[in-house]
């Protein structure tokens, strides 16, 4: 018999450590190739990107095999989607606008089994030889909900109350958007919000996390945030533009 | 920097022990439940089965994250096809038909790297972040060939002269077929042929192989054989007697 299979992401968090999360690895053939490199987990893109259920098993099997937590990022605060993507083999989820405390109950009811919640009863792929799964599958399981409505950041304060939530996203692009602010990430009234929820999370005991690139990792790093959500096509257009600039240099 | 993934294949056959390589197992999905079973290696089919250079990738993660060897059976001798597929992720290869110490060869140049052989230069799925894969990589690849023509009977001596093959497999349907048996692997001739096959690999110091069925396979065991194909059809078919058989018993009150 197998044992459960560790979730780094979550151990790491436990023990007051930084974790990294790669997106924009939809393919298990990137998720493989990126493994080597030491992030914590992968972001699988099923909100806006191509990431099917039927995906989910190649891809987090990718994952498994170099002990990054495979997350997948669902559409919706939807009781079934949370589950089903669990049940494919991802170890978390990460759930889009989240705007209210009975939304991130309805997320951890959905993806955490009795006495927590209510989790749908089948037989995982990450249960396959495990004995006595669903008895320790709630500590596997890891959820991430994004705070990125001005609507989130004003009911911030019911949300953190919510039990079983790993880590609190502030995302900028749609919390922008909702402040009047479309692609305007970097205006003060935006940057002000997320500083002021990060600071606000973590003054609740709880884990923050943001969206980050190279430029500004090491600024909210030093604002004590602990998870950090980066793609890999800021990685490819860095080492392209990199390449093209030595060419012509 | 991690260390390159054992071939559980090679390693149980270096210590003396026997491997059994599963085949009928067409999907990752399948693979990663397999790994449960706790057999040593798959067996994917590329010679008569679907499985696409596309398809290995996945398979072989499956199999990787239960320690399974993960064995394509090619669909013949040739290069480009053998390193491909060792590229893709596969710890080894099954080739079917060779008859010749020329086609051994020929396979073995194929799959392994200087200085054995001249296999290709890629970045192969099982090199991914192994510092010094290419130092490891040629003791981490499995190489069967299939003895399945009477005419590889007659040149067996040959064939198990070839270095650097881990298993020598006498295959029966096919060489019932080369013997004018077709569809009939228990004539007597055949089965004769057979026990002399792998007697003589066994003379030779190598290591035969054969199919494994649940029937035959502790008398296979003890005639030297320690390779088996397994079919999951057969397992699968077994299991369904077993509950059927309980249906049965309980109908009838008995």
């Amino acid at each position: 018999m197998a044992e459960l299979r560790p979730n780094r992401a979550k151990e790491k968090l436990a023990k007051g450590e930084i974790v990294t999360c790669l997106a924009g690895v939809d393919t298990p053939h990137l998720v493989d190739f990126v493994g080597q490199i030491g992030v914590d987990s992968v972001w699988l893109e099923a909100e806006h990107g191509p990431v099917d259920f039927e995906a989910i098993g190649d891809l987090s099997r990718a994952a498994d095999l170099w002990g990054m937590t495979p997350l997948v990022r669902v559409g919706s605060i939807d009781y079934n989607t949370i589950y089903r993507t669990l049940d494919m083999g991802a170890m978390g989820i990460t759930v889009p606008h989240v705007d209210t405390a009975q939304d991130a109950r309805d997320i951890v009811n959905a993806a955490k089994y009795a006495p927590i919640g209510t989790r749908g009863m089948y037989g995982p792929r990450q249960s396959f030889g495990v004995t006595d799964y669903v008895k320790k599958a709630n500590d596997q399981t890891m959820v991430v909900v994004l705070v990125e409505d001005i609507k989130s950041v004003n009911n911030l304060d019911e949300i953190l109350d919510v039990e079983h939530v790993d880590v609190f996203h502030v995302a900028p692009s749609d919390l922008a958007q909702s402040m009047g602010h479309i692609g305007n990430d970097e205006h003060p009234d935006v940057q002000r919000a997320i500083d002021e929820s990060i600071a606000k999370i973590i003054a609740a005991g709880k884990t923050a996390g943001t969206t980050v690139g190279a430029h500004n990792v090491a600024k909210f790093r030093d604002q004590g945030v602990k998870f950090f959500y980066t793609s890999l096509n800021g990685w490819i257009m860095s080492g392209g533009y990199e390449f093209l600039g030595a060419l012509d240099g | 920097m991690p260390e390159m993934r054992k071939n559980p294949a090679k390693a149980i056959l270096a210590a003396g022990g026997v491997v059994t390589a599963v085949g009928g197992v067409y999907t990752p999905q399948m693979a990663d439940f397999v790994g449960t079973l706790g057999v040593e290696g798959v067996w994917l089919e590329a010679e008569h089965g679907p499985l696409d250079f596309a398809d290995i990738e996945d398979i072989t993660r499956a199999c990787d994250l239960w320690g399974m060897a993960s064995i394509v059976r090619v669909g013949r001798a040739e290069a480009n096809t053998i390193y491909r597929t060792l590229d893709c992720g596969a710890q080894g290869i099954v080739v079917p038909h060779i008859n010749t110490r020329e086609e051994a060869e020929l396979v073995i140049d194929s799959a392994k790297y200087a200085p054995i052989g001249s296999r290709g230069m890629f970045s192969t799925r099982q090199g991914y972040g192994i510092g010094d894969y290419l130092k490891h990589a040629n003791n981490e690849t499995f190489v069967c060939v299939l003895i399945e023509d009477i005419v590889a009977v007659e040149n067996l001596d040959d064939i198990v002269s070839v270095d650097n093959i881990d298993v020598f497999l006498v295959a029966p349907s096919d060489l019932a077929q080369s013997m004018g048996h077709l569809g009939d692997v228990e004539h007597p001739e055949v089965q004769a042929v057979i026990d002399r096959s792998i007697q003589r690999i066994v003379d030779a110091g190598r290591i035969p192989g054969h199919v494994g069925r649940t029937a035959s396979i502790a008398s296979y065991i003890q005639k030297g054989v320690r390779f088996f194909n397994a079919n999951l059809n057969e397992w699968v078919t077994n299991g369904a007697a077993m509950y059927t058989d309980e249906v049965k018993k309980g109908v009838s009150g008995t």
